[in-house]
């Protein structure tokens, strides 16, 4: 039987992950390789709609990983594909929140996938529009204040 | 996507009423964002916040838009002035290369192309080899504010009219495009209006010139085309060639013929032979017909 970790969200939803799937982020896979999993996992920056998204993206790769020819071979999968330009057509503020998950949790196809998206949206904005958008307040969410805290390890 | 522009940042809304917005990215995300932005586009997107502006002058986001040979094509840019400043960020080293750069003692200028990624190489009409260039009955060089070496050689009348050149360069992979910019006629100045002098122009009509262009990797292209339209500037294209390697220099060999020695042609000026990204050029080209 398939070994599952209990995962957490923000606002306490407890969710029983596979293994495997729970390895396709990097971040996790360290935590679980370290024997650290054992009591559960807590994301305290993800809530549990994002992390159901999540979830459903690391399980539909690992399926579509397993026994595909295509992958092993390095090839492109054209249904997988077709179903991560559905999984992203989404509201940009999901979107946001799953880059900053997948960013969090370390998932490169994820990351890739939504931050592709997000550049898609912001190419062809006008300058005009760009600039208004930019006098806007940000949230006033107080962990994201210009970004402290969540900067690239390293940079000053 | 029909999200307003104010919801793109993210609003600010009551307490529990927030949405989420890029406001709401951090600086490592935002680069993973624009690093697939083009750089016009980078440059755009720092306007909108202060993370947005951090995240745009990252050296992980500008290093992808640098071409591969981007430390030889620095040192090559370097070589004409003070030597380059070591530790250079890559969005400076990137604005350097996107500035004209002259080398081979500035007969030659080459520059990084903004959306294509490729490099667009000037190579001044000095830096030709001219049948009778020495000689002035035929040709002069004469001082223009129409070329962007300041310089063209105008030729007056000849027989036989040949200019070849051959250039070695790294050039990043991709397609590219060779033109001659030729202009019948003499442009001057006259009470402060452009006026060109069109007594010289003769020959052109009666048989083709020949274009030719070789690459070291053994394509060969040519075709022909008549000179015309007095009074502008055209890019007469020459032939395209397509880089696979970027460490591997490319040698280009390149020639415009009409030695058709039954008629004198003359009147002409030639200005410089450019090298574009395939699809990239701005100036009036004309298309030429290929030989089989």
């Amino acid at each position: 039987m398939a070994r599952t970790i209990k995962f957490r969200s923000s606002d306490g939803e407890v969710f029983d992950v596979e293994e495997a799937v729970a390895m396709e982020s990097q971040t996790m896979k360290h935590v679980i390789e370290d024997d650290c999993a054992d009591g559960g996992i807590t994301l305290y920056n993800v809530t549990s709609d994002i992390l159901v998204k999540v979830i459903e993206y690391c399980k539909k790769h690992v399926d579509a990983a397993v026994g595909s020819f295509i992958k092993a071979l390095g090839g492109v999968d054209k249904d997988l594909e077709s179903w991560d330009g559905e999984f992203v057509n989404v509201d940009l503020a999901i979107q946001v929140d799953i880059s900053n998950a997948s960013n969090s949790l370390n998932i490169e196809g994820l990351l890739d996938l939504t931050t592709r998206v997000i550049a898609d949206n912001i190419r062809g904005r006008s300058h005009k529009r760009s600039v208004r958008s930019s006098t806007l307040k940000m949230s006033s969410r107080p962990r994201m204040r210009n970004g402290f805290g969540r900067r690239t390890p390293g940079r000053s | 996507m029909g999200a307003g522009a104010s919801s793109v940042m993210g609003l600010e809304g009551e307490a529990g009423g927030q949405q989420t917005g890029l406001g709401d990215l951090p600086e490592s995300c935002v680069a993973a964002v624009i690093v697939h932005l083009d750089p016009p586009e980078i440059c755009r997107a720092a306007r909108l916040s202060r993370t947005f502006r951090g995240a745009a002058s990252a050296d992980l986001v500008w290093e992808t838009k640098l071409p591969s040979n981007y430390r030889h094509l620095l040192a090559l840019a370097s070589d004409e002035k003070n030597p380059h400043k070591k530790s250079r960020l890559c969005k400076e080293i990137y604005a350097r290369l996107c500035r004209p750069n002259p080398f081979d003692g500035g007969t030659k200028e080459f520059w990084l192309d903004k959306t294509s990624g490729g490099i667009c190489l000037l190579i001044s009409s000095k830096a030709l080899l001219i049948t009778g260039i020495d000689d002035r009955r035929y040709w002069n060089y004469i001082p223009t504010e129409e070329s962007r070496f300041h310089t063209v050689a105008y030729l007056q009348q000849t027989w036989w009219f040949e200019v070849d050149g051959e250039i070695d360069f790294c050039f990043p992979a991709g397609s590219y495009s060779l033109f001659f910019r030729l202009h019948l006629g003499r442009a001057t100045k006259r009470l402060g209006r452009r006026i060109c002098i069109t007594e010289h122009i003769h020959g052109w009509d009666i048989k083709p010139v020949r274009f030719q262009l070789s690459t070291s990797d053994g394509h060969h292209f040519r075709s022909k085309c008549y000179l015309e339209k007095p009074g502008s500037w055209i890019l007469y294209h020459a032939g395209d060639f397509v880089v696979e390697n970027s460490d591997v220099s490319t040698n280009l060999k390149f020639s415009m013929k009409q030695i058709d020695c039954t008629h004198t042609k003359g009147g002409l000026c030639v200005d410089s032979v450019l090298i574009y990204p395939k699809g990239c050029s701005r100036e009036k080209v004309f298309t030429i017909d290929t030989q089989t």
